[in-house]
């Protein structure tokens, strides 16, 4: 069930900025390209970290810890070390600067990056 | 006056953390020709594979008289038997009358305790007698009974797994596991059971398994989901490498390192089997994570007993931290408190950008359980099922969590390590033993070419 939460003014945010917030416990990204806002979750899916103290590169932004880089119009990954993507979220700014993001639900996980136990865990 | 119990020596409780002196290691480079070149294959196999010890199988594969193993390294195949007389005994596994492979399963038990040649139906005891063979009297040569027995090579055992050397004057298997197995023998894998058998036809050279797991600088970025739960990094860890070619490594784990940057709550989720195992409460360390390692440490101690777990012969750091060790030339062993992930890798030959990988999952189960849930394996393992022997391809069949990681990059450091534009390694220190074990196997090479 997505929900539109209200994120801080961009008025500020120049091209190739980055800037954080929570909204409703999730924590986003939002940036702009070419004119254009984007919102994107941010959390690396390779190694926990926040991309937006990563480097945006044209529509790249590039996870500070590991390299990881995610497109942030669709939140498609680059390759390894990541090899999946981060979500992305629907973002518009209203004529009065009043921006908007609409999260959805978390996807279910899978696959063995944060499922519980695994080879370098002891009992 | 000295109290008695002033002057009893204290026993040590687990594995000793002396450090090994630091060899010295040629700065030698490793280049990619080594990984790929039939003819440094051929040499690998004439004075390195043919000269050591080797992990045939689990001594609980050969319970009763006449249950054999066969074990399929480089060109060979060596059989190895329990005997009436209950030794175990290994052979090259051929027929000594022609030549024809004796035995073409991978276990069983030979009917009667003899094995008989398909070809002519020679018969051989399982102690590797010739007990008899078709139109025995048309040999003017002589009855070939009791002459022509298959040929036996060393066998031992330690800690529950059989070990060949086609070498017949090689130094004991004691001798070539020291130190690593008096600081094993606290595991007692011998009491552990095989609950995953994976064998892997991968498509990367033996080395690349063995260079793998003799480092640790790959684990933030194959393995970013153990920034959770250790801290990785070289400056955390302890490096040990020994005389005979073996390896340790020690990794804090229970807990996240420095590295880490995620959110407590990642924490609480990655390691959440383990804390709900443990009953343990990981709320009151939200600010810090790091303190969990020593709480959980002293949970484990309170509980053991309870959980059916016999930890006495354990040092703490044993009861979250990641003992790691490479054993010269193909194995590992990463110990847990209940388990052992072994890993081997085997030559080929005819390929050496080929190889066998084996992925063994060994469970100590806790007294009185018959149904485990193996945490390093995410699985749920039975002591009552006689595990299945998975062979496949890389991508089709899985080693569990973590391993999988490895295996895709070795597929692709293969490919690379053929490159023409492939200059040879360039590796930081926390990566020396990766140059230990290559110089060690260069030294078997240079023995046996050079004396």
């Amino acid at each position: 069930m997505a929900e539109s939460f209200e994120a801080p003014s961009c008025a500020d945010l120049e091209e190739g900025d980055t800037l954080a917030c929570n909204l409703g416990g999730t924590d986003v990204m939002l940036c702009r390209v070419a004119g254009v806002l984007y919102a994107m979750e941010d959390l690396c899916s390779h190694a926990d970290t926040t991309l937006s103290d990563g480097l945006l590169a044209g529509y790249q932004i590039i996870c500070p810890l590991h390299g990881a880089a995610f497109d942030v119009r669709d939140g498609s990954h680059s390759g390894p070390p990541a090899y999946t993507g981060v979500r992305v979220f629907p973002v518009a700014e209203d004529t009065d600067g009043v921006v908007t993001v609409e999260i959805g639900d978390p996807p279910a996980q899978e696959g063995d990056g944060y499922r519980p136990g695994g080879f370098f865990q002891t009992r | 006056m000295t109290d008695v119990a002033d002057r009893v020596p204290e026993v040590p409780v687990g594995i000793t953390r002396a450090k090994a002196p630091e060899p010295v290691i040629a700065d030698r480079s490793i280049s990619g020709d080594r990984y790929h070149s039939i003819e440094f294959a051929r040499r690998e196999w004439e004075h390195m594979w043919t000269k050591v010890w080797l992990v045939a199988g689990r001594v609980d594969q050969l319970n009763k008289p006449g249950d054999y193993i066969t074990y399929e390294i480089g060109t060979e195949s060596i059989l190895v038997s329990r005997g009436a007389d209950q030794r175990l005994r290994a052979f090259y596994n051929v027929c000594q009358h022609r030549g024809n492979r004796l035995v073409a399963a991978e276990r069983g038990s030979a009917p009667g305790g003899m094995f008989q040649c398909a070809y002519h139906g020679w018969r051989f005891a399982d102690t590797g007698e010739l007990k008899w063979v078709y139109c025995e009297e048309d040999f003017p040569q002589g009855n070939p009974c009791g002459k022509r027995n298959l040929v036996e090579i060393p066998c031992d055992t330690w800690a529950g797994f059989v070990w060949i050397n086609m070498d017949e004057g090689c130094d004991s298997l004691a001798s070539f596991l020291s130190p690593i197995a008096e600081q094993l023998d606290c595991y007692e894998m011998e009491t552990m059971k095989r609950t995953h058998w994976v064998t892997l036809h991968g498509e990367f050279n033996w080395k690349c398994v063995q260079d793998n797991f003799n480092e640790s600088y790959h684990l933030p970025y194959v393995h970013p989901q153990i920034l959770a739960s250790m801290d990785e990094l070289y400056s955390a860890c302890q490096f040990d490498l020994y005389e005979t070619g073996h390896c340790r490594m020690i990794m804090p784990g229970g807990a996240p390192g420095p590295q880490f940057k995620g959110k407590p709550e990642r924490v609480l989720q990655r390691m959440g089997n383990d804390f709900a195992y443990w009953d343990f409460d990981p709320e009151p360390f939200r600010d810090n994570l790091p303190g969990i390692r020593v709480a959980l440490q002293q949970r484990k101690r309170e509980l053991a007993e309870s959980k059916g777990f016999d930890f006495s012969r354990y040092s703490d750091d044993q009861l979250t931290d990641n003992f790691h060790y490479t054993l010269f030339p193909n194995v590992s062993f990463s110990m847990k408190p209940d388990g052992c992930i072994f890993l081997m890798s085997r030559p080929r030959l005819d390929d050496p950008s080929k190889c066998l990988f084996d992925m063994w999952y060994l469970t100590k189960f806790p007294a009185g359980v018959t149904e485990y849930h193996a945490n390093s394996m995410g699985d749920w393992v039975s002591i009552d099922h006689q595990v299945d022997h998975v062979v496949g391809k890389a991508g089709e069949v899985s080693c569990g969590p973590g391993i999988d990681q490895d295996v895709a990059i070795w597929n692709t450091q293969q490919k690379g390590l053929t490159s023409r534009g492939y200059r040879g390694d360039y590796m930081p220190d926390q990566e020396r033993r990766i140059r230990y074990f290559h110089q060690h196997l260069d030294a078997y090479i240079e023995r046996g070419e050079h004396g």
